[in-house]
């Protein structure tokens, strides 16, 4: 018999062993279906034409993933630039998604002065450039808001048409440089969510025509929920990033909402929703107020919908697919939550059932299970008070494990209503109820869920066992 | 007898627009297109999409290429733009990686040798996630593929000096992975 190759424990990682890791690595089948995919695709996109593959593999065709080729050579610093002083076209629109549309320097000017201060929509037109890429060395696992990220497309919007980037080639080597604005810019950020085509997608290798500035009105918003995850050298720099949801105006043409579809947490494969975006904006539009405006929808699993908003998601089947969608206009008419203000949201549907399972935005901020409210609740019309909630819906309260507690309320106590456990000390204890949930007294507390019915009086019993199954885990504070 | 056409001048009909002679060329370069970016990028889907990106851009470009005697290199650049794109893509996704045995290897002396190595590649897969794109293109187009620097130089469009640089800087940091990895 041959022996086969040895490998001692201290090999070292010479080149033979490194040839064989990564012929290892390498050794699979290409999918079948993939030569034949990619003929189509090539085929069906034509050359020299404006447009994309109508099939990507193993993609939807509503995916919007932006994959493009992409020039890359020797980055040359310090050439000279060239500026246009033209801010805006005559064709720019004044508004987009019900929101003005600000230039690049009122824009950063809001940003300073601490207005808007949460994740609320903003429209920002002027000149994007798809910047070359640069290397740089690994960072932390959550690179995306911290400038300089590994691997990254930078895209910049600059106030005035600027040349940032510089292509020279020639029969047999090329160079492309790049160059800060002279006027007012801003770094683009895409994250999970929502990524914006490039500039110019049929562009390749040195090609100049990829790196040229292309006016474009940009909805997005800064102070991300996600930048909590910065390190904390890097927190302010991401909570003043202006993340991209939508591209909403490119070149004189309108264009409708950013559709993103992200991955399977199981299979790695890309998410086969059963809801068309047509037909999740279809079934949002009752609860919607007629004003609003649809910007973006992102495909995500259950599990991954924390990596959108930055927090927690509701209980459930981690495979489950969700549909996060973000809005303009007035607060929405369903879940009925204490909206405080704000002219843009988030609502989150379920693939599977059609039903809504969250909302934000519109001011509101969910309170966390275990936090207590920074400002008595607001009342609400027809009686109600507002109870302390988070942004999801689905899930129920409960009292800790092997616990059992009673519902007390007062329409005076700043909490309005709250839990009691005679083994506990104090035995009162806040709790966080789910989206929509709110109070009244008739004239003893009445609990009341997102749909209005009554689902837990005064002196009920709650016997829980919070952390496990499908309901969302509602921790009392002590 | 009508003898298919080869090399340089399946490039060059592919060129002028003839589709049979393009799928020709898929055929025959797409195992090692996937391989390439599989290598860069770890993962399987995302090696497919980068794989047939490559091709759908060789398509649209081929009428600009100059030089068809480096085809093969233009080619191999454009898959490495591709590996860059799809690793954008996927830092977005986040989405997790198909099993490894779950996928077959080609032949049986592919299987007899992926399995040899299996473990150094389970060891490799994540050491490389630490690497920048440009460490990983360099070192697939080495390892991988047995290009010569000078063919390296050539793909990546930088001087032979600075790929020698580079292949070592990425030798270097590929090293620390590994050690962390290990």
């Amino acid at each position: 018999m041959k022996p086969g190759p040895k490998q001692p424990i201290d090999e070292p990682w010479d080149d033979e062993r490194l040839g064989r890791a990564y012929r290892g690595l390498a050794a699979h089948a290409v999918p079948a279906d993939l030569v034949g995919a990619t003929l189509e695709a090539a085929t069906t996109t034509g050359r020299g034409r404006f447009g994309r593959p109508t099939r990507r593999w193993a993609v939807p065709a509503f995916a919007a993933s932006a994959v493009a080729v992409v020039a890359i050579a020797v980055l040359v610093a310090s050439l000279a630039f060239r500026t246009s002083p033209s801010p805006a076209s005559a064709g720019r629109p004044t508004t987009v998604d019900g929101l003005a549309v600000q230039t690049v320097s009122q824009a950063l000017a809001a940003e300073a002065a601490g207005n808007p201060p949460d994740d609320g929509l903003v429209a920002i037109g002027g000149w994007l450039t798809f910047m070359p890429l640069h290397s740089c060395p690994y960072q932390s696992p959550h690179p995306e808001l911290e400038p300089g990220a590994c691997d990254s497309l930078d895209l910049v919007l600059t106030e005035n048409h600027e040349d940032l980037v510089t292509v020279v080639t020639n029969s047999d080597s090329g160079t492309i440089s790049s160059h800060p604005a002279s006027g007012p810019s801003m770094m683009v950020r895409e994250l999970e969510g929502a990524m914006i085509e490039p500039p110019n997608p049929d562009s390749v290798v040195g090609s100049e025509a990829l790196y040229s500035p292309h006016e474009a009105v940009l909805v997005g918003h800064f102070h991300d929920a996600r930048a909590a995850q910065c390190s904390a050298d890097q927190r302010a720099a991401c909570e003043s990033a202006f993340v991209v949801d939508q591209l909403a105006w490119f070149d004189g043409r309108t264009l409708g909402p950013n559709i993103w579809i992200g991955g399977d947490p199981s299979t790695g494969a890309v998410l086969q929703p059963r809801l068309t975006p047509d037909a999740v904006a279809a079934a949002l539009r009752p609860s919607l107020d007629p004003a609003d405006m649809v910007v973006s929808m992102a495909a995500t699993s259950l599990c991954g919908i924390a990596t959108i908003t930055g927090g927690s998601g509701p209980g459930g089947n981690c495979a489950d697919i969700l549909w996060y969608v973000r809005v303009t206009g007035p607060a929405p008419r369903f879940p009925p939550m204490a909206w405080a203000a704000g002219a843009s949201g988030w609502m989150v549907m379920d693939d599977a059932t059609g039903r809504i399972e969250g909302a934000g935005g519109w001011g509101f901020v969910g309170l966390a299970p275990g936090s207590s409210p920074a400002a008595p609740l607001p009342t609400l019309p027809d009686g109600l008070f507002a109870l302390s909630t988070t942004n999801w819906l689905r899930g129920g309260i409960c009292a800790g494990t092997g616990l059992d507690a009673v519902i007390y309320g007062s329409p005076t106590d700043p909490h309005v209503a709250w839990i009691e456990n005679s083994f506990s000390s104090p035995p009162r204890m806040e709790i966080v109820w789910p989206a929509g949930y709110r109070a009244r007294f008739d004239p003893n507390l009445e609990i009341l869920d997102a749909n209005g019915n009554v689902v837990m009086r005064e002196g009920d019993t709650v016997t829980g066992d919070c952390g496990g199954g499908d309901g969302f885990v509602f921790w009392p504070s002590r | 007898m009508v003898q298919a056409p080869t090399g340089r001048s399946l490039v060059d009909l592919a060129r002028s627009g003839d589709a049979a002679a393009f799928e020709s060329l898929v055929r025959s370069r797409m195992d090692a297109m996937y391989r390439l970016s599989l290598a860069i990028l770890g993962d399987e889907a995302d090696a497919a999409d980068a794989a047939q990106q490559t091709f759908v851009a060789v398509w649209r470009e081929l009428p600009h290429l100059r030089d068809l005697d480096r085809f093969d290199a233009w080619l191999g650049r454009i898959a490495v733009n591709s590996c860059r794109m799809a690793l954008r893509a996927r830092g977005r996704r986040r989405i997790r990686e198909l099993p490894m045995a779950e996928l077959g290897a080609t032949d049986e002396a592919t299987l007899a040798g992926a399995a040899a190595a299996r473990p150094d590649a389970e060891i490799l897969r994540p050491a490389i996630r630490r690497l920048s794109l440009d460490q990983r293109a360099i070192l697939a187009l080495h390892h991988l593929e047995d290009r010569p620097v000078s063919e390296i130089a050539e793909t990546l469009r930088i001087p032979v000096g600075t790929a020698k640089s580079r292949l070592f800087n990425a030798r270097a940091a590929l090293a620390r992975a590994l050690r962390q990895e290990e």
